[in-house]
């Protein structure tokens, strides 16, 4: 699932390190996330858009295949 | 103190106290399998059980990027590693068994088929369960 995760996080000036510890999962994580090899659970997307303040839908992008 | 790290120390404990009986049953015995077993097993829990009293001393930090480690990206690896492994232990099991059958080795091949039937008779049992629970 495509996703405008990196692009928050450097709108936001933070690091992959002070996002994962923000959101309590590890630095790979966040770079799985970013680069579309792992899709969260509804419950991480939850606190990502919670952590920037946006709808989940505003960060995930739905493509039906 | 933090649960996970509070039942790794647990069940550690457990394998170096088990370790030690192993050890002096190899002892008794004179067992030169017993022996290694159950030293290996009080090493490696001792170790275990060091390393979550480091991580304690280190501090909420320490304890924060060691939950971080159980993410759900980490269970999820965890989790398909662990069904493949099983299922490429099945494949193994079978292909042993049937080589040893071959080679006149019957014991070996009885003994390996009957471990790989109870794995799966175990997986069948957890599949149930998790299908009830969900």
């Amino acid at each position: 699932m495509k996703n405008r995760l990196e692009e928050l996080r450097k709108e936001k000036g933070i690091r992959q390190e002070e996002l994962a510890e923000a959101l309590e999962v590890s630095r790979q994580t966040i770079g799985s996330l970013e680069n579309g090899r792992y899709n969260p659970s509804i419950m991480l997307a939850f606190k990502i858009a919670r952590y920037f303040n946006l709808k989940i839908e505003d960060i995930f992008i739905y493509e039906e295949e | 103190m933090n649960k996970r790290i509070r039942n790794i120390i647990l069940i550690n404990s457990a394998f170096v106290g088990v370790g030690v009986l192993l050890f002096v049953a190899g002892l008794i015995k004179g067992s030169s399998f017993l022996m290694p077993l159950g030293a290996g097993s009080v090493v490696s829990g001792i170790v275990k059980t060091m390393r979550m009293v480091k991580i304690l001393k280190g501090g909420e930090a320490k304890i924060k990027e060691f939950e971080a480690c159980y993410d759900e990206r980490n269970t999820m690896i965890s989790a398909k590693a662990g069904s493949l492994s099983f299922k490429l232990f099945c494949l193994a099991s079978f292909v042993c068994s049937a080589i040893f059958a071959l080679i006149g080795m019957e014991d070996v091949a009885l003994i390996i088929a009957y471990v790989a039937c109870m794995l799966i008779f175990i997986y069948l049992v957890c599949y149930w369960y998790y299908s009830k629970k969900y």
